[in-house]
C-alpha cells in the first residue's frame, strides 16, 4: 500500500501534535519514524490510521481516505504501543472477534503463532502479563495478513529474545507479502536493521526523510589530528554538530557530503583524517542536540 | 438494500453482548421476580386461599397498569446503565480507540450498542409477557382481575419508555464518553424536571395553607394540582408511562390493547380520546430522533483522548 501525507497537521485545542508533515512511503518500503517523547510519532500513526481526523491537509493509502473509507482500514494492522483489549475475553474470544472482523483472517497462521509465544487460547486477556499481551497483539496484527502494518513502539515490553523473533516475524511478513510497514521506535538499532526510509520528528515538525543509507552517508564522525591548532573560526561551522578536543586529536561530528568534508579539513592539513559511519541512534542524538532537545 | 447491510456486523453485536450480558442477567432477574414470579406467587395463594383473597392478583395489576415507584426507578436505572455501560466502558478501558482503527464507521459502533441494548431492555420483558400469558391460560379457574392485553400492554410500554431512556443515555455518552460523566448527565435530564415540578408543587401547596390562595378555585389552584400528580412520579419516562394520568387530573387510565380508545375521564381533558398507538407512535419517534441526534454527536465527534468532554475544548475537566 502506498502511503501518502500533505501538509497534514494535528491540533488538540490549542497544542500542535503535527505540523506541516509531509512524505511518501512506496509499497513494500519499511519506513522508521523516530522521536523523542512527545514529538507526535503516535498521533502520526492514529492519523493515518485514519483514527484520529487531521486538522488540516490530507492522508490518503492507496489513493482512498482512511478516515472515511473504513474498507481501506480492512487492510491495515495497527498495534499500539498501549495494548488495549476487551479485558474479560479469552484469548481465543478476542482472536473469534478479529476473525470475524477482517475477512482475510488466516486460522491457521493465528494458531501457529500463539502456539510460537505459547499463548494458551483459554487464558483470560486479563491474566496475561505485559508482554504476552504485546505477543496477542502481534498475533492480532499479523493474522489477517495487512497490506500496511502500523506500529507503534512495537518492542515495548518484550524482552530480547522476543524482539529479535518479533523483528524476524515482521521481516518475513515484509518479504512474503509486500506489506508496507511504518514503524515507530526509540530502539534505533532495531530500527537500523529492518527500515528502509527514516523520518525523524520533533514537535511535530519533520525534521528530516530519508534513506538510511543516505542519512548515513551525511552524518559522520570525523577524527582529525592536527599538528597545529587552527583558530576558533576553523571549528564554527553551522554543519558541525559537535567538536571535542583530546590533545591533538578533535571529534568531530559534522554533517554533509564526505568529499566537502574531507576538502575542508585538508586545509588544515592534519596528519590523520578519518571518517567513521555513525550508528542511526547517533545520528539521531546529534540530530536532536542541534534542535535543542536535552534534559535541562 | 439487504438486511445484512442494514444490521450492525455480527461480530460487534457479540462484542457488545458478551461485554455486558451480566448486567443483562441481572436486569432479566429483576423484572421475572417482580412479575412472573410474583404472579406465580399470588396465582398459588389465591388458590391457598380458595378465591377468597384476591390481594395478591390485584396487586400484580396494579403492577401492570402503573410503573411507578421503586419497581419503574429501577428500571430506569437499570436502562441509564445499560447505555451508559455499553459506551462508557470502551472509552475507560480504551478499547474504542482499538474499535476505531478497524473497518468500522462510527455509525456501526454506536448502532451495534443501540441494538444489543435495545435487545437486552426487550427480551426480559417479552419473555416474561409469554410467560404470564401462559399462566394466565393455563389457570382457567382463576379470577383475573385483568386479561391478557394488560399484559402486553406493559410490556410494549415498558420497553417504549426504556428505550427512551437508552436513547437519551446514548445521547449523554456521546457528550461525555466517561461512564461517571454520562450517567450524571443521564440522570440530570431524567430526573431534575420533576425534582423541579415536585419542588413548585411543595411551594405551591404552602401558599394554599397560609390562606394566599384559595383552595380549589383559579387557575393556579388547577395547575399546583397538576404538578401533584406530576410530583409522585420519579422520573420523566415514568412520567411517559403513566402520561395520561398526569395530564389528566383524577382520570382512569386504561393502557390496554383490548381497549381501543384512551379515554381521559373526569378532565378538563375529557372530550379528547387518543388511540394508545398514537402515543406509542409518538414515543417511538421521539426515540428515534434521540437515536438520529446521538449518531450525528457521535459522527462528529473528535473523540479526542485527552479530554473528558467530546463536545468541545472548553469542557476540559467540567465531566467526569
Amino acid at each position: 500500500m502506498h502511503v501518502s501525507l500533505k501538509e497534514v497537521a494535528k491540533y488538540f485545542g490549542g497544542h500542535s501534535a503535527l505540523d506541516s508533515v509531509s512524505f511518501d512511503v512506496p509499497p513494500g518500503a519499511v519506513f522508521g519514524v523516530v522521536g523523542p517523547n512527545g514529538a507526535g510519532k503516535t498521533t502520526l500513526l492514529k492519523t493515518i490510521m485514519g483514527m484520529l481526523r487531521p486538522s488540516s491537509g490530507s492522508v490518503t493509502v492507496d489513493g482512498r481516505n482512511p478516515q472515511t473509507e473504513t474498507a481501506v482500514r480492512a487492510g491495515i494492522g495497527y498495534l499500539a504501543e498501549a495494548q488495549y483489549y476487551y479485558l474479560d475475553f479469552t484469548v481465543s474470544e478476542t482472536l473469534c472477534f478479529y476473525r470475524e472482523t477482517y475477512p482475510t483472517w488466516q486460522d491457521e497462521r493465528s494458531r501457529e503463532l500463539c502456539m510460537g509465544f505459547g499463548l494458551s487460547m483459554r487464558a483470560k486477556v486479563k491474566h496475561l502479563s505485559r508482554g504476552q499481551r504485546t505477543q496477542l497483539g502481534v498475533v492480532l496484527a499479523l493474522s489477517y495478513v495487512p497490506k500496511l502494518l502500523l506500529l507503534d513502539e512495537p518492542t515495548a515490553g518484550l524482552d530480547p529474545v522476543m524482539r529479535r523473533q518479533f523483528l524476524a516475524l515482521l521481516m518475513d511478513e515484509v518479504a512474503q507479502h509486500g506489506t508496507t510497514v511504518l514503524i515507530s521506535s526509540h530502539q534505533l538499532s532495531d530500527l537500523e536493521r529492518i527500515c528502509d526510509y527514516v523520518g525523524v520528528l520533533h514537535q511535530g515538525k519533520l525534521l528530516d526523510v530519508a534513506r538510511i543509507e543516505d542519512l548515513k552517508r551525511q552524518v559522520f564522525t570525523v577524527q582529525v589530528v592536527l599538528a597545529e591548532p587552527p583558530t576558533d573560526d576553523f571549528w564554527r561551522q553551522e554543519w558541525m554538530q559537535s567538536v571535542r578536543q583530546h590533545g591533538r586529536i578533535y571529534t568531530v561530528v559534522a554533517q554533509g557530503e564526505r568529499d566537502s568534508l574531507a576538502s575542508y579539513f585538508a586545509a588544515a592539513k592534519p596528519l590523520a583524517l578519518e571518517f567513521i559511519e555513525m550508528p542511526l541512534e547517533d545520528i539521531f542524538i546529534a540530530r536532536m542536540g542541534g534542535e535543542g532537545y536535552a534534559f535541562k | 438494500m439487504p438486511l445484512s447491510k442494514m444490521l450492525p456486523s455480527r461480530a460487534l453485536l457479540r462484542k457488545d453482548w458478551r461485554m455486558t450480558r451480566s448486567l443483562f442477567l441481572v436486569f432479566a432477574s429483576f423484572i421475572t421476580f417482580a412479575s412472573t414470579l410474583t404472579l406465580a406467587y399470588n396465582i398459588v395463594s389465591y388458590r391457598a386461599a380458595e378465591g377468597a383473597w384476591l390481594g395478591g392478583l390485584r396487586a400484580s395489576h396494579r403492577l401492570l397498569e402503573s410503573s411507578s415507584g421503586f419497581h419503574g426507578a429501577a428500571m430506569v436505572l437499570f436502562a441509564i446503565m445499560m447505555g451508559v455501560v455499553s459506551m462508557g466502558l470502551e472509552r475507560d478501558k480504551g478499547t474504542l480507540s482499538v474499535l476505531l482503527g478497524m473497518p468500522y464507521s462510527r455509525r456501526d459502533i454506536l448502532s451495534s450498542k443501540a441494538v444489543v441494548s435495545l435487545l437486552q431492555i426487550s427480551l426480559p420483558f417479552i419473555a416474561n409477557a409469554l410467560l404470564m400469558t401462559l399462566l394466565l391460560r393455563t389457570n382457567q379457574g382463576v379470577n383475573f382481575p385483568f386479561g391478557v392485553g394488560a399484559i402486553w400492554s406493559w410490556a410494549v410500554h415498558s420497553v417504549l419508555v426504556l428505550t427512551f431512556v437508552l436513547c437519551v443515555t446514548l445521547l449523554a455518552s456521546t457528550v461525555s464518553g466517561k461512564m461517571l460523566g454520562a450517567a450524571f448527565l443521564a440522570l440530570v435530564i431524567l430526573f431534575f424536571p420533576f425534582g423541579m415540578y415536585a419542588l413548585v408543587h411543595v411551594n405551591a401547596t404552602q401558599w394554599q395553607t397560609t390562606g394566599l390562595i384559595s383552595h380549589g378555585q383559579g387557575l393556579f389552584w388547577h395547575f399546583s394540582d397538576l404538578f401533584s400528580d406530576a410530583a409522585n412520579y420519579l422520573t420523566v419516562p415514568l412520567w411517559l408511562i403513566d402520561f395520561p394520568a398526569v395530564v389528566a387530573v383524577n382520570s382512569i387510565v386504561h393502557v390496554d390493547m383490548n381497549v381501543i380508545e384512551l379515554v381521559f375521564a373526569n378532565s378538563v381533558w375529557s372530550f379528547v380520546v387518543v388511540h394508545p398507538y398514537v402515543l406509542y407512535l409518538l414515543l417511538a419517534g421521539l426515540c428515534l430522533g434521540l437515536y438520529t441526534w446521538a449518531q450525528k454527536w457521535f459522527a462528529g465527534t473528535e473523540l479526542n483522548m485527552m479530554m473528558n468532554c467530546w463536545r468541545c475544548p472548553a469542557c476540559v475537566g467540567s465531566l467526569a
